[in-house]
């Protein structure tokens, strides 16, 4: 497996582009919203004219030291023996996201299929939908991981490439199959749970309304300080709420607000919040989610000395909180990694990965989840 | 340097180097901003925490202080309960010491208070308890367990029961402390009512089990879990199929791949395939391959399960088929039957009618005729009376039999007659519900008995009244009239009758009856009564007479008016008219007597000679007692054999030989001796044995002068009555036959009265006699209506001229007469044979004459066969008497 890493502004162009006769199988490449509505597309496409491309806006994209904003960052994969194929769908905001997802699932699905990284429009979707229409299509042997795709910190439009001019309300997703292919993954958030566990007594898709009876926004905003308040919805991002089923130990999700609701006192959250399930609100701190995103990290074990190519998708919650500490998170989970990794990665506005005890693959919020992909040389014969 | 201010260094680092103050600034400025909030989020979630710390806290205190209140009221609650709950209870602590307990339990163990209080050992309340006598109904083995099995067990219960009948269940259980707590239970109701419970369980396993029906329950999940030995019998199912545990399902499988759906529809089959039950009973029937007829029946229960029966109704079927096929046969003769069947209600409506009652009425249908018929009285009935006496007899027979109304016909107002057989039906009760009935037409009856009633009373022939309605009149006319008039009763006959109707036949007879019938209805006063008994005997009932002088008058009219000449069928007819005559209360008294007497009266004029009237007197009555007994003597002298035929010769006068011989028949009377015709013919012809005695004379004459050496014939007399009878030809064929006399040799002499008409009837017997062989003689020719045209008529063999012509004298006229039809007979080559000749003068005048047969007692009298054949042995004859 070869990689190459390289940058694109909008202004000088590319740098670290591999050679020529570099024939990658696919592209991956991360940037602003900004930086793909003008012509980054059409160089990328100028640049690989027969490879994969896909790709989506960011809250803002990294490699092992750096998180830039302008800058547009990819990676030109080479496989020695595995293969991978590019699926493309478009969300249906009247079927919802579930048909999207098997459709895109069926698109993928073969005996061999390893894993599947999705990157998705971030506002348009259900992500927990199209997570589960994927496993109904795919099956649970293969591992599920990417983002929804982000706007910085305003959440106005996203947008996804796939061979195709990013635009909105697309979902793109790769495929990857070969027995020498290794995949592993890693999640975790960081973050601490405060205060007491309170049930979810009604809620409608993801949208909370209430929490022990009582209104879930008045609740909620009973932790937020004055200033903290006037930044709703975006200080919410700070805030997420810890959701678990109380019948199944070991399958906490971390959930962000998307937008609140004053008239009706309502949240609506990034993911479902089940009726009946447990919340608990959560706070972080730098080092601890620093901490966190170096645990993530570390789950996928790249220690095999193979070249291979490490994705990281955190949530732009993780971002804002941390401020300029952010390049904390993204340097502690660089260290953690092989150095003959390529690594790149992005803020997003949801993050897709097996749940890090129970192995479920499923959409998170302010975490740090980590996919590594490596090829070994030779594939043992059987 | 910290790492952050480092990459501040870095980022803030210009092209050339130089670090851009005015960026680096901003950045550290930025990095405490975000240290500060990062700082003062925690301290708020601090904040929050020791809030929702101080919330927790104090609601514990609170909830100590509910839960220590809640514990107070638990405990006055318990002691409450256990003051008034229904068990025993003690609590022993794990070192046997009883530390709770209350009244019931001192109820239940007879332990007093003060022995339980301070907290005494449990096993010495046991001890107590035994030597109390508590466990004396106990046996001894449960006195020692009670004794040992304290805390042995972590749980167990007994029973036992109380000296005065109380059954306690104790349950005792362990505590987890090693201590134990014993409840104690009046149950003494629960097993007295288990007890009847098992009693009415057994008897309902028994009934069940003994039911004729099967029974099956089902439970929700298709499990067979109950059926009778019935149900298996009536299914025919293996023994022990059921027992062996089915379901429903089972079950049905078994039944249709044994063929026990036979004829079932396929539908049907895949609905018991698919389970065949439907949440709503259900009830069906279906004949079992073995022909018996089932009826299944489903019941299902609020729970889900379900009870389904099974019936043998084959019997029940066939006596509902019986019934069906009865009533479609009632049904049938019902619709069908000729006579109208109707159902009406007691005040006059018709209720039902079938389609004959309709007809009957004259309706086409029996709708239209309940619109017609609105009330049974009026449009119903002629005389709405009649409802009233139908009612009327209802209430008093409850039934009416043959009731004969005039009803109303539809529409045409023609009235017909009914007979009505109806009876009253009640209801359990016994109150009148309706009336049912038949009805049948009665018109051509009612006529029927009209007409019947009027023959009885009338001749069918004449109209006349007939002898029952004279006599009802007679006896009226004595009954309402006593005082001095008299009443007169005439008995009439027709002089001559019979011989018009033997002669002219019945058709003619019954004509002159009519004719004389009008002439005698016209003649007879306006309050007399003309009436007519049979044959020619007619009577006149004259009531209330005036004078003997004007019913002499009477009777003269009527003999001079029925005397006169009939034309019939355009022919004169002569006949005359004889009347007897008897008076009351001069001759009788009753009206029997009256009429017997005008009887003997009538006779007499009869025998007086005819055309004449005659009044009763006493003397009559020995004359008509001596010819009743003549009848009863010919009787039994044809019987006996008492007739005998004498024979006279008739002379050829040429040679003085006899040529034939008349065969002339006497009665040889037991006691009168031998008689001759005279005494006993006209009795014999009104009585029509003449037939019989006619025969035997046949066949004597014929069977003698076979056996006679004679070569003449012998002549034989028929009366008129014979040529009546058919049989006479026939007759002749046998005598002659029996006898083996030659036709030719038997000569038949019959009178001028036979030929009194130009009947065809009589001319046609003669013919067949005559193509028999057999010879016609005229007899007596020259007295009566002797007329020439009888010879036209029929061409005889021989004339007998009477003897009248020979012994009254020589007078011219007799003389010219004689030799007149001498010639006559000469001229047509008959043979003339004269009668009566007595005097050898006589016989020389007639050889003078001409004349060539002659017979008289100058030649010889009758004499018996064997004077007249002498020499032949008649021995072997056989009595003639009998041989008819």
């Amino acid at each position: 497996m070869q990689n190459a890493q390289f940058d694109w502004r909008a202004g000088s162009g590319f740098s670290g582009l591999p050679a020529h006769d570099f024939n990658p199988d696919f592209v991956m490449f991360f940037g602003s919203r900004e930086a793909l509505s003008q012509n980054a597309f059409e160089a990328l496409r100028h640049a690989f004219p027969r490879t994969q491309l896909l790709g989506c806006s960011t809250g803002g994209q990294f490699d092992r030291t750096t998180i830039e904003d302008d800058r547009l960052i990819g990676v030109a994969v080479k496989f020695d023996k595995a293969t991978c194929r590019l699926a493309s769908a478009d969300l249906d905001p009247a079927l919802g996201s579930s048909p999207c997802g098997e459709a895109l699932g069926a698109q993928l699905a073969a005996p061999d299929l390893k894993g599947v990284f999705i990157l998705s429009d971030g506002l348009n979707v259900n992500g927990s939908e199209l997570v589960a229409g994927i496993i109904r299509a795919v099956g649970n042997t293969a591992i599920l991981s990417g983002g929804l795709a982000g706007d910085g910190a305003l959440f106005n439009t996203t947008l996804v490439s796939a061979n195709c001019a990013p635009r909105s309300g697309l979902v793109a997703a790769i495929g990857f199959y070969g027995e020498g292919l290794e995949i592993g993954t890693g999640s975790a958030g960081g973050w601490d749970a405060f205060g007491p566990r309170r049930q979810i007594t009604k809620s409608v898709g993801n949208v909370l309304h209430e929490l022990d009876g009582k209104p879930a926004l008045d609740l909620y905003k009973r932790y937020l300080s004055a200033e903290e308040l006037e930044g709703l919805p975006g200080t919410a991002l700070l805030f997420p709420l810890r959701i678990n089923d109380p019948e199944t130990e070991g399958r906490d999700v971390v959930r962000t607000v998307l937008a609140v609701d004053h008239e009706n006192g309502t949240m609506t959250f990034a993911g479902d919040m089940p009726q009946g399930w447990s919340a608990q609100l959560m706070r972080g701190t730098f080092d601890r989610l620093t901490n966190g995103a170096s645990d993530a990290a570390r789950q996928t074990d790249t220690s095999d000395e193979l070249e291979g190519l490490t994705i990281l998708v955190s949530c732009i919650g993780r971002r804002l909180l941390m401020g300029q500490r952010a390049i904390d998170e993204v340097e502690a989970a660089a260290l953690e990694i092989s150095s003959k990794h390529a690594l790149l990665g992005f803020y997003s506005y949801g993050e897709i990965s097996p749940h890090a005890e129970s192995g479920f693959c499923q959409l998170h919020n302010q975490t740090m989840c980590v996919m590594s992909l490596r090829e070994h040389a030779r594939v043992p014969v059987a | 340097m910290h790492k952050l201010l480092e990459k501040q260094l870095l980022t803030a680092k210009q092209n050339e180097g130089a670090v851009n103050l005015e960026r680096l600034t901003e950045l550290v400025s930025n990095a405490y901003d975000e240290a500060d909030r990062d700082r003062r989020r925690t301290e708020h979630s601090i904040q929050m925490m020791i809030e929702e710390l101080d919330e927790l806290n104090t609601g514990l205190a609170d909830q100590v202080e509910a839960k220590t209140l809640e514990l107070k009221k638990a405990s006055a609650h318990l002691e409450v309960t256990l003051k008034n709950v229904d068990h025993g209870i003690v609590l022993i602590d794990p070192d046997n010491r009883v530390v709770l307990f209350n009244d019931r339990y001192l109820k239940y163990t007879g332990l007093t208070h003060d022995q339980c209080a301070g907290q005494p050992l449990f096993r010495q309340l046991v001890d107590k308890m035994l030597v109390n006598g508590e466990f004396a109904t106990m046996d001894e083995q449960f006195q020692a367990w009670v004794k040992a099995a304290a805390h042995e067990q972590e749980r167990f219960s007994f029973r036992r029961t109380r000296p005065d009948g109380t059954v306690l269940e104790i349950v005792s259980k362990k505590l987890a402390n090693g201590g134990e707590l014993r409840v104690m239970s009046d149950i003494t109701e629960i097993v007295k009512r288990q007890a009847e419970i098992e009693s009415i369980r057994h008897t309902l396993e028994v009934t069940v089990e003994n039911v004729s029906q099967g029974i099956m329950m089902v439970d929700g999940a298709k499990n067979i879990v109950f059926f009778n030995r019935r149900a298996e019998e009536i299914l025919g199912l293996p023994s022990g199929f059921l027992a062996a545990g089915q379901t429903l399902q089972s079950l049905l499988e078994y039944q249709i791949d044994s063929g026990e759906f036979w004829n079932m529809s396929p539908e049907f089959i895949a609905f018991v395939r698919k389970g065949g039950v439907v949440p709503q009973p259900q009830v069906y029937e279906r004949i079992r391959p073995n022909g018996v007829a089932i009826e299944v029946r489903t019941t299902p229960m609020a729970d889900g399960s379900m009870v389904r029966t099974f019936t043998d109704i084959t019997e029940v079927k066939a006596r509902e088929e019986a019934i069906r096929l009865k009533e479609a046969e009632y049904r049938s003769l019902y619709e069908n039957s000729v006579v109208g069947i109707y159902r009406s209600t007691p005040d006059g409506q018709f209720l039902r009618t079938n389609p004959a009652f309709a007809r009957l009425n004259g309706y086409s249908s029996e709708d239209e005729m309940a619109e017609k018929i609105k009330r049974i009285a009026h449009d119903w009935y002629v005389d709405p009376r009649r409802r009233d006496e139908f009612l009327e007899i209802m209430a008093r027979d409850g039934r009416v039999y043959d009731f004969v109304s005039e009803v109303y016909r539809a529409k045409t107002g023609e009235r017909v007659w009914v007979s009505e057989a109806a009876w009253l039906v009640r209801d359990e009760q016994g109150n009148p519900l309706y009336f049912e009935g038949m009805v049948a037409d009665a018109t051509e009856r009612k006529a029927a008995e009209q007409e019947i009633a009027y023959l009885a009373l009338h001749d069918v022939l004449t109209g006349l009244p007939n002898r029952t309605l004279f006599m009802e009149k007679l006896r009226g006319c004595i009954d309402g009239n006593r005082n001095s008039n008299e009443v007169a009763v005439l008995c009439l006959d027709l002089d001559r009758f019979k011989d018009v109707n033997d002669t002219l036949g019945h058709d003619a007879g019954d004509i002159l009856l009519k004719l004389a019938s009008r002439r005698l209805a016209r003649l007879t006063p306006r309050n007399g009564l003309p009436a007519r008994f049979g044959g020619d005997e007619f009577a006149v009932l004259c009531p209330e007479l005036q004078d003997r002088t004007s019913l002499i008058a009477f009777a003269g009219r009527l003999v001079n008016a029925l005397s006169r000449p009939y034309r019939i069928r355009g022919k004169m007819v002569y006949v005359g008219a004889s009347i007897g005559i008897s008076l009351y209360p001069l001759d009788g008294l009753d009206a029997a007597e009256l009429l017997k007497r005008a009887d003997i009266a009538l006779y007499r004029a009869k025998q007086n000679g005819r055309g004449t009237f005659v009044f009763f007197d006493q003397a009559m009555t020995a004359a008509i007692q001596v010819r009743r007994q003549v009848e009863i003597e010919l009787r039994a002298a044809i019987e006996r054999n008492e007739f005998e035929m004498f024979y006279q010769p008739i002379i050829d006068l040429e040679t003085g030989e006899p040529v034939c011989h008349e065969a002339l028949i006497r009665w040889n009377h037991p006691t009168r001796g031998l008689l001759s015709p005279f005494h006993f013919v006209d009795i014999a012809e009104e009585t029509g044995l003449i037939i019989r005695i006619g025969e035997i004379a046949l066949r004597q004459a014929c069977q003698v002068l076979a056996c006679s050496k004679s070569e003449g014939s012998v002549a034989v007399n028929l009366s008129p009555v014979q040529f009546r009878n058919h049989q006479l030809t026939a007759s002749v064929v046998a005598a002659l036959a029996d006898s083996g006399l030659p036709a030719h040799r038997l000569v038949l002499e019959i009178t001028e009265s036979v030929l009194l008409t130009d009947d065809t009837h009589t001319l046609d017997i003669l013919k067949q006699l005559r193509a028999l062989g057999v010879r016609i003689a005229l007899d007596d020719f020259g007295v009566g209506h002797s007329s020439l045209s009888y010879l036209q008529k029929f061409p005889f063999d021989k004339i007998k001229i009477d003897k009248s012509f020979v012994q009254e004298g020589e007078s011219a006229m007799n003389m010219a007469i004689r030799r007149a039809m001498l010639g006559l007979g000469n001229d047509v080559g008959m043979e003339v044979v004269v009668e009566g000749v007595e005097t050898a003068v006589q016989r020389d005048m007639l050889i003078y004459e001409g004349c060539r047969f002659a017979q008289g007692y100058l030649f010889s009298k009758p004499m018996p066969k064997e004077i007249a054949f002498p020499g032949i042995d008649f021995s072997r004859l056989l009595p003639f008497g009998k041989a008819a």
